[in-house]
């Protein structure tokens, strides 16, 4: 059997985060108390409403009241302290007693993004330049995150301009944010200038109220005024302790993160469908052969592969104690796209594990400067603000979607392929390859997805400049980099649904591939023995039965009638050598008509076969656990169908189609479908639940 | 979880008592580390096999297990009975000799001295791999092999670790190997001297002197039998990760020691520049608790401890209230690296003791099993990491060299840190150029090989791993930081006496000065000396921002500005009589050549005796003395140091360019020497 997954597994904290965000999505409430932020949580503000709030603990609440009254006790003694009576960066040598000024003069001078006409006003068009500002999902989060920090009381952020930061939340406010422009070394002091700007009702930051439809996009300023909100004065330190931290980059790193984990759960399943698809072997996520080089996400990988094959009618090897099949015709092994798969993933699931420990980590800190120690009731300068951290977490990730990108990458491009496919045909056309092309494009579309890929794969951190008068010889452009990844979530999500719709296709495929063999098989040895009676005996009857089964699959590039033709004229030869041996006679006369019936036993099988096949499509009985529900997701609930040809294009004519009221579609649309349904996460938490159900299963039978 | 530092100084441990003469690195399979990898590949350490008995009984099984399935003969097994790769569909009964086969398709690497000159020719060269790294690889395929999945013959390893022992190493080409079915060609160069291959050569050691050989001749010479090879053998030599695994070590454990010298190049940029402890107070750390941030804080504070440079800020402290990022975010900006290269030891660590070739004995199973454990990912995926930590180092080093050679940011220093005149010298200005050429080649090595794979053989390895190629380009950005480090600390050091020269300046200075004020001044009541205070300070902020002048002209700058400091003060009480206007004048001609002269007699007697060390923390202080005394890298006293340059007081030892002395550092940055002040001192974690 394979491992249970250990609670340390990439795939059992894939499995809690997601369990997390579905209650978080049934009960939309969150309570900040700077300890307990999670990236689920960070997801579930960003993209399903979550409203949160400040805890009402009162160790929280006192803790970040006595930091105020720290801070305050220093500027009565007259101290120092950086960016409260002196200026900011580079210009930390200037002195000044207007403390409550200065907080102004903070958000002034970051206040320098490049927003265009459109991100400030709903009834622009964006004509040559699209949005310059960030999605409001990020947004919504850096706010989160910002004051998770800031409930550490750390900060001498005081509860009202708290509660002012959150307020923006509660009543749909997201402040417009420019896209470009943070270092993320004194944190992401631009961006977040613009959510301060909104709590200070600047008539020049804009806010987008509501969503959807009813988006209206207006000046901080009036929607504070609509939202009955009071306009907020940054107090000493105020604008600093909101602006100097990593909370955007942090906030967009969870959110690409989520995705990654999610797209590295789903690569597994796409590499056990592509495994069905091809006929290959189990045998390549064997237990023992991942205990023999025991790297933790390797054996993992393996075995999560291996339950996802559970129950499969067209993997060879699926039960680990079972003995080895006797014979295997062709390639004794898989393609390494297969079974080099844990492998390939393993390293990156490790990746993805410390990336997450480091984000977490980042989640439920202190980063902006200076600090305020209540206990010690002392003030320290430091430098949490530089996010090198997350950079780290964001470059991993983006390389470990490269390489679960290139692995897909080979994986589609081998099921299209009819040198690599097994006996598919080519392009997995159901109709005929003269007229008909179908996965073509999706083959090529792959490649232009890939190469892009492997672009964004390339560090961030071996560009940083010089910046801020020199102060910030380095700077992490954290935000940049998970950005970056950001595109990558996206290319590997198209890449995946691309792959999704080619691999249904494959088992479809390849389920009717199955069904006309094996009716093939029986007829034509029916006929055989008519024609030739005892003369034959039945192991001879057999070779040439194989000669044509064989044949088959070599055909696939060929038109249905001429595949036909071929398949029974390889076994010609058999035929004739197997009469040889024989006392019988054969004439010339019997080996033509045997020639002919054959051909159209054949031609006749694969019709029929066919139509019975469209149907009722018998694919998903053949599947295992993890197949199945990816395929009755996609088939299903997505009711993306089986390409049937040339007639599924949208200005072709088809009565049968039109007869069926199932719309037709571009290829691209139903790639679509699946892909917007990616991004929801709607087919990986498919996955996870029946991965989660398969756990308990054998969690209950291993005992 | 293991700080880095601790993790490092167990290998150190290990290290040191392989050392001692006698030492073995015994072989089970199971228990090989970076330590020992690093002492057989760098040093003449030997290698044997633990408990032989045991495990050539282990190796006895599977190999009984391999025949036994092949004598059934109902199955097959690729690479045993059928071809390789995209060709496993053919089958073969010719067991023996498809496993020579195998080597003959994989000895295809291009090697030009020896193909053009013979074997005379070969010499350490840029075509074939290192021998450090192919001693590893013999060293890690006898580890692999001796876990008994691969069946071979215990013969194949006592062959191998003989040769290895014997210092007879296979000359491998460089490049050919995607890493994917493990790294076939170079291993075939292995495979070719157990065979005993005529036209396959190896290093060989003869009195102390490398020589190159034929296998068949090294063999030879060596009384060693070549081996023809038993079914299976062939592939199991050729199909694994031992030689990504081995240059990933090797590489890896020269990021950590690299890691471990950037923080402490780190303080001592922190004392150059007169930063504060308070950057790395634990504090901050236990506010963003990032198990890397921490170890890197606590670090630099043990580095530091003792220091007079770095201390705690003073709360009235005038300029910069807190220090650039290049210092002050250390912590957060190399802690991440060092959760990555931890990461990366324990993926290397797994892999020194895997079953990498396929495919794979199951003795209890009594079967084979088809996989793909020589996909060398997990080396490629550390390998990404330890490259892109490399470059993180290498940006704040840079950052602070840049701020040490620019006046209006190093806090007084002259500029170039130039000791005479910086009208006539440029000390470091050629250095600080070369920090960025380094830089600049580091970040472009940053680029990711992973996202470069291409399908290969037939179609076959649609995925591949690119191991090899990974960790040699790591290789090389462990020699560009290697070059930065040594570049930097050359930097450091002359920064620190400049430092540790201008601050006995002042101390001298101050008290000259004030003997001075009072005998100009005493006398006057318009100005009396319970200013002195306030006086001098402004001769010390002048003289702090006048660093870019010649000493003549910055001592009458400094003067005069005293002088229009005290004229002003005077004014602002009362017209100032015509005695304190000669006496204010008086004052600016005897302060500049008070200051001058004394400036001259401090770099003079400075250059006889350094007081830097007593200025520095435990850590920075034994790091300067080794690079001072041990290297014997002097203080560049200017343009009078040139080798050309008659005169001075310079023996020939000190006349050197800058380039032989900083290679001087490079060298005991490459070999390790120069972590031997530091790892005593760095205190236990």
């Amino acid at each position: 059997m394979p491992h249970l997954p250990s609670p340390n597994s990439h795939l059992a904290a894939t499995s809690r985060a997601w369990a997390r965000l579905q209650d978080l999505k049934a009960n939309p409430s969150l309570a900040l108390d700077g300890k307990n932020l999670d990236i689920a949580a960070v997801v579930a503000v960003a993209y399903h409403g979550c409203v949160p709030h400040l805890s009402s603990d009162p160790e929280v609440i006192e803790t970040i009241t006595a930091s105020v009254r720290v801070l305050m006790d220093h500027l009565d003694q007259g101290y120092s302290i950086y960016g409260v009576n002196t200026g900011f960066g580079d210009s930390a040598d200037a002195r000044t007693d207007q403390a409550t000024p200065l907080q102004a003069a903070l958000l002034q001078h970051t206040q320098a993004g490049i927003l265009v006409a459109s991100d400030k006003d709903q009834h622009q068009t964006p004509a040559m330049m699209g949005p310059h500002s960030m999605p409001s999902a990020w947004v919504r989060a850096s706010i989160a995150v910002r004051a998770n920090a800031n409930a550490r009381g750390h900060s001498a952020v005081t509860i009202p301009m708290l509660d002012g930061l959150l307020q923006l939340l509660a009543h749909r406010i997201t402040p417009v944010v420019p896209l470009r422009g943070s270092v993320s070394a004194s944190g992401d002091l631009m961006p977040m200038s613009y959510i301060a700007g909104a709590i200070e009702g600047s008539p020049d930051i804009y806010v987008r109220v509501g969503d959807g439809p009813n988006r209206r996009i207006m000046p901080a300023r009036d929607a504070l005024l609509a939202a009955n909100i009071p306009r907020r004065t940054m107090g000493p330190k105020e604008g600093l302790g909101l602006l100097n931290g990593t909370a955007v980059s942090t906030a967009v790193a969870s959110l690409a993160l989520h995705e990654a984990h999610l797209l590295a759960v789903t690569a597994q399943a796409l590499t056990a469908i592509g495994v069905e698809a091809l006929t290959g072997t189990a045998e390549s996520f064997h237990p023992f052969i991942h205990a023999t080089r025991p790297h933790p996400g390797q054996i993992e990988s393996a075995a999560n592969i291996l339950t996802l094959l559970q129950g499969s009618h067209l993997a060879a090897d699926i039960h680990p104690a079972d003995p080895k099949p006797r014979t295997r015709p062709g390639l004794i092994q898989d393609r390494y796209a297969w079974r080099s798969a844990p492998q390939w993933l393993g390293p990156q699931l490790e990746d993805l594990t410390l990336a997450d420990k480091q984000l977490h980590t980042e989640l439920n800190s202190s980063t902006d400067n200076p600090l305020i120690s209540t206990t010690s009731a002392q003030i320290y300068t430091g430098a949490n603000f530089q996010a090198a951290s997350v950079t780290s977490s964001m470059e991993k990730t983006r390389l470990a979607l490269q390489m679960i990108g290139r692995l897909i990458f080979a994986q589609a491009t081998e099921l299209i392929d009819p040198s690599y496919n097994n006996g598919l045909p080519t392009n997995l056309i159901f109709d005929d390859v003269s007229l008909s092309f179908t996965m073509k494009g999706v083959d090529t579309s792959l490649a232009a997805y890939m190469a892009e890929l492997a672009w964004t794969a390339h560090p961030i951190s071996a560009h940083v400049q010089a910046a801020e008068m020199h102060n910030q010889a380095v700077n992490s452009l954290a935000l940049i980099s998970a950005r970056c990844t950001m595109q990558a979530v996206e290319l590997v999500s198209l890449m995946s649904a691309a792959y999704l719709y080619v691999a249904c296709q494959a088992v479809d495929l390849r389920a009717l591939h199955v069904a006309v063999l094996k009716q093939v098989r029986h007829r034509v040895a029916e006929m055989t023995q008519e024609l030739f009676g005892t003369s034959l005996n039945s192991h001879l009857l057999q070779t040439v039965v194989d000669a044509v089964a064989t044949a088959w699959p070599t055909t696939t590039r060929l038109p249905i009638a001429e595949r036909c033709r071929q398949a029974v004229q390889a076994a010609v030869p058999v035929l004739v050598n197997a009469a040889t041996t024989t006392t019988a006679e054969l004439r010339l006369v019997d080996v033509s008509g045997w020639q002919q019936r054959a051909t159209s036993i054949v031609s006749e099988v694969y019709h029929t076969t066919a139509a019975r096949f469209l149907e009722h499509p018998d694919t998903a009985d053949l599947l295992g656990a993890g197949s199945k529900t990816l395929y009755t997701t996609i088939r299903e609930d997505l009711q993306v169908p089986f390409h049937r040809g040339f007639i599924e294009h949208p200005t072709a004519q088809s009565e049968t189609l039109a007869a069926n009221h199932r719309p037709k579609k571009t290829i691209g649309s139903w790639i679509s479908v699946i892909y917007e349904a990616l991004r929801r996460g709607d087919v990986q938490g498919a996955v996870l639940t029946r991965l989660r159900e398969l756990e308990l299963e054998r969690g209950r039978s291993d005992y | 979880m293991h700080s880095h530092l601790g993790h490092l100084q167990k290998t150190w441990k290990l290290l040191e008592k392989l050392a001692e003469s006698n030492c073995h690195v015994l072989l089970d399979g199971d228990s090989l580390s970076l330590g020992a990898v690093v002492a057989v590949s760098r040093s003449s350490t030997k290698a044997s096999v633990r408990d032989p008995e045991r495990l050539a009984q282990r190796l006895e099984v599977s190999l009984r297990t391999l025949t036994g399935l092949l004598e059934r003969s109902e199955q097959v097994y690729a690479g045993v009975n059928t071809g390789c790769g995209g060709n496993a569909d053919t089958r073969t009964e010719q067991v023996r000799i498809l496993q020579h086969s195998f080597l003959q398709h994989q000895q295809c690497g291009i090697l030009p001295d020896v193909a053009s000159a013979g074997p005379g020719a070969v010499e350490e060269n840029r075509h074939s791999l290192s021998s450090e790294i192919v001693r590893g690889t013999m060293l890690l395929r006898c580890n692999s092999l001796l876990r008994g999945h691969s069946g071979v013959r215990i013969e194949i390893i006592d062959l191998l670790l003989h040769a290895l022992n014997e210092e007879i190493t296979p000359v491998i080409p460089l490049r050919g190997s995607i890493s994917a079915s493990g790294d076939l060609s170079p291993l075939a160069y292995i495979g070719g001297l157990i065979e005993g291959n005529p036209d396959i050569y190896v290093h060989v050691r003869e009195n102390g002197k490398a020589r190159v050989m034929t296998a068949e001749a090294a063999l030879q010479h060596a009384k060693i039998s070549p081996l023809s090879l038993n079914a299976k053998e062939g592939l199991s030599i050729v199909n694994g990760t031992a030689v990504s695994a081995a240059a990933a070590s090797l590489v890896l454990y020269d990021s950590h020691n690299l890691a471990i010298l950037s923080q402490v190049l780190t303080a001592m940029a922190n004392e150059a520049l007169v930063g504060t402890v308070d950057n790395y107070h634990e504090f901050i750390s236990q506010c963003r608790p990032h198990p890397g941030q921490a170890e890197v804080a606590r670090n630099i504070c043990s580095c530091l401890r003792g220091s007079r440079l770095s201390q705690e800020t003073d709360v009235n402290r005038l300029g910069l209230v807190q220090d650039r990022y290049a210092l002050r975010t250390a912590p957060q900006w190399i802690g991440p690296q060092l959760e990555d290269l931890l990461s990366a030891d324990r993926q290397v660590e797994i892999e020194l003791n895997s079953s990498t070739d396929n495919p794979l004995i199951d003795v209890s199973r009594d079967r084979f099993h088809h996989g793909g454990n020589f996909q060398a990912a997990s080396v490629t995926s550390a390998m990404e990491k330890a490259r892109g930590a490399l470059v993180m180092l290498g940006k704040i080093l840079l950052g602070q060299c840049n701020e040490l050679t620019n006046p209006s940011l190093s806090g007084g220093l002259p500029p170039n840190l130039c000791a005479d005149d910086p009208s006539i010298s440029f000390t470091i200005k050629g250095l600080d150029i070369h920090m960025t050429a380094y830089y600049s080649e580091l970040a472009y090595l940053a680029n990711s090989v992973a996202s470069h794979v291409q399908t290969a053989e037939m179609g076959n390895q649609s995925v591949n791993s690119l191991a090899l190629i990974s960790a040699r380009y790591t290789g090389q950005s462990v020699q560009l930081l290697s070059m930065m480090c040594a570049a930097h600390l050359y930097v450091l050091c002359q920064a620190l006496d400049l430092r540790a020269l201008s601050l006995d300046f002042f101390a001298a200075a101050k008290a000259e000065v004030r003997d001075l004020y009072g005998k100009i001044f005493l006398t006057d009541q318009e100005l009396d000396v319970s200013h002195f205070e306030n006086v001098w300070l402004q001769i010390a902020s002048t003289w702090m921002n006048t660093a870019q002048l010649d000493l003549t002209n910055r001592c009458e700058k400094v003067a005069a500005q005293s002088f229009a400091y005290l004229m002003n003060e005077a004014m602002e009480r009362t017209i100032p009589s015509s005695s304190l206007c000669s006496s204010a004048k008086l004052w600016k001609e005897r302060l500049s050549c008070v200051l001058c002269d004394l400036y001259n007699h401090t770099r003079d007697g400075f250059a006889e005796n350094h007081s830097t060390p007593s200025y520095l923390g435990a850590v920075t202080r034994s790091t300067y003395e080794f690079v001072r005394h041990n290297l014997a890298v002097p203080f560049h006293r200017g343009v009078s140091d040139h080798p050309t340059i008659a005169g001075g007081s310079g023996t020939s030892e000190s006349k050197k360019t800058i380039g032989s002395h900083v290679t001087r550092i490079y060298v005991a940055v490459k070999n390790g020497d120069i972590m031997k002040p530091i790892k005593p001192i760095l205190g236990p974690h």
